[in-house]
C-alpha cells in the first residue's frame, strides 16, 4: 500500500462482522476506491464472519466507487482480486446477475 | 399536494393495516448494555443464529431481524451512502437458518439460488435497483396534462355559457340594423356589400346567398321586402 493512504494495510480479516460494516460504510462515505490489498482483506473477514451477503455487498460498493470510470476501475480490480475470489467460492457479480438492476421494487416515496 | 398524500392512506386505513408502526413505549433505552460484547450469553435461538443484544427490546420495532451493526435505534435501509444498515432485511426462518448453517461450509458448495437467497435474506434490493429510474415523470407529466385539459374545458364550455359573456354585436337584430345601415351609404360599392345589391329593384343580388345560414337568410328577406 502506497503511503498516505486513509486506509492501511491492517488486520481486517479478524474484524467483527460489526466493525466489518462500519469499515464498507466510511469506504462508502470516502472519495475514492480502496486499493486492491484492502479489498482482499476485508473478503477474508467475511469469510470468518461467515457472511457471504455482506461480501457481494462490498463488490457493489467498490464497482459504483469508479462512477463515471467505472468501465476502467472494474475490470483493473477485478484483475487483482479474481484468484482470491477463486479461492473462497465468491461469484462475480456479473455471474450473479447484480451488474444491472434485478427486480423492480416500488419505491417508498409511492406507496 | 400533502392533503393529496395523505388520501392515498386512505385504502390502508380502509383495510385496517397499519400505516406507521410506533414504537411501544417499554424501549428503555437506559437498560441496554451497551459496554457488554455483541456476544453476550450465547443461547441458540434457530440453528445458525445466536442471541443478539436488544432481541426483546426492539422487537415491536423490528421483529425477528438480526442486528448485525451499531445504531441505538436499528432501521432498515437501503442507500450508497449507507450501504451497510444494522440490521438485516428478513426474519429469522427455519428455512433460513439451515442455510446459514450450510454458509459456515464452504461457499463453493452453495448453489446461486443459495447465494441469492442469503443476499434477499440480508438486503432488500442491490444497489444497481437503487440507481435505478422510477419512471416518475411519466405520472407527473400525465397528472397536469390531465388538469390543464380539465381546465380548458372548464374555461371553455362552462366560462362561456354564462350569457354575461355574449357580446351583442353577433345577434341577429344588430347585424340586420348593421346591414340596413350599410347599404343605405353605400358603402364599399365596389367590392363590397354595396356590390351586391339591386337598388333598382331592391334586392340583394343571388350571390349574396353564399353569406347566408338558416337565421340570416329570413332576416334577408324580411330587410328586401322592407326596402
Amino acid at each position: 500500500v502506497s503511503e498516505g493512504t486513509w486506509l492501511e494495510k491492517n488486520n481486517y480479516a479478524q474484524f467483527d462482522g460489526w466493525e466489518l460494516r462500519q469499515l464498507i460504510n466510511f469506504v462508502a462515505a470516502d472519495d475514492g476506491v480502496p486499493e486492491p490489498e484492502i479489498i482482499i482483506e476485508v473478503l477474508k473477514g467475511c469469510r470468518n464472519n461467515n457472511d457471504y451477503a455482506l461480501a457481494t455487498r462490498f463488490l457493489e460498493v467498490v464497482r459504483l466507487k469508479g462512477g463515471n470510470k467505472m468501465s476502467e476501475t472494474w475490470p483493473y480490480i477485478m484483475q487483482e482480486i479474481g484468484p482470491t475470489m477463486q479461492e473462497l467460492g465468491i461469484s462475480t457479480l456479473k455471474e450473479m446477475g447484480y451488474e444491472e438492476p434485478e427486480l423492480w421494487l416500488e419505491n417508498v416515496d409511492d406507496m | 399536494m400533502t392533503t393529496l398524500n395523505m388520501l392515498r392512506c386512505a385504502p390502508r386505513a380502509l383495510k385496517k393495516q397499519p400505516i406507521w408502526v410506533a414504537p411501544s413505549r417499554n424501549i428503555a433505552l437506559t437498560s441496554v448494555n451497551r459496554d457488554a460484547p455483541a456476544t453476550t450469553g450465547s443461547k441458540a435461538v434457530l440453528p445458525g443464529h445466536e442471541y443478539y443484544p436488544g432481541k426483546e427490546e426492539y422487537s415491536p420495532v423490528i421483529g425477528h431481524r438480526e442486528i448485525v451493526g451499531h445504531g441505538e435505534i436499528p432501521y432498515y435501509t437501503d442507500s450508497f451512502t449507507v450501504p451497510c444498515p444494522a440490521i438485516r432485511f428478513r426474519e429469522v426462518d427455519e428455512a433460513l437458518g439451515k442455510l446459514r448453517e450450510k454458509e459456515k461450509g464452504d461457499w463453493k458448495l452453495l448453489s446461486l439460488e443459495d447465494k441469492k437467497t442469503l443476499y434477499r435474506a440480508s438486503f432488500n434490493s442491490t444497489l444497481e435497483e437503487v440507481r435505478a429510474p422510477s419512471g416518475d415523470w411519466k405520472r407527473c407529466i400525465g397528472d397536469n396534462a390531465i388538469l390543464m385539459a380539465l381546465m380548458f374545458l372548464g374555461v371553455s364550455v362552462i366560462g362561456f355559457a354564462d350569457p354575461q359573456y355574449e357580446p351583442k354585436t353577433v345577434t341577429n337584430e344588430w347585424v340586420d340594423a348593421q346591414t340596413e345601415y350599410l347599404i343605405k351609404r353605400r358603402v364599399q360599392p365596389v367590392d363590397g356589400i354595396a356590390s351586391w345589391y339591386d337598388y333598382e329593384n331592391n334586392k340583394f343580388k343571388p350571390t349574396w346567398s353564399i353569406f347566408t345560414t338558416k337565421e340570416t337568410s329570413k332576416s334577408v328577406k324580411t330587410l328586401s321586402e322592407k326596402e
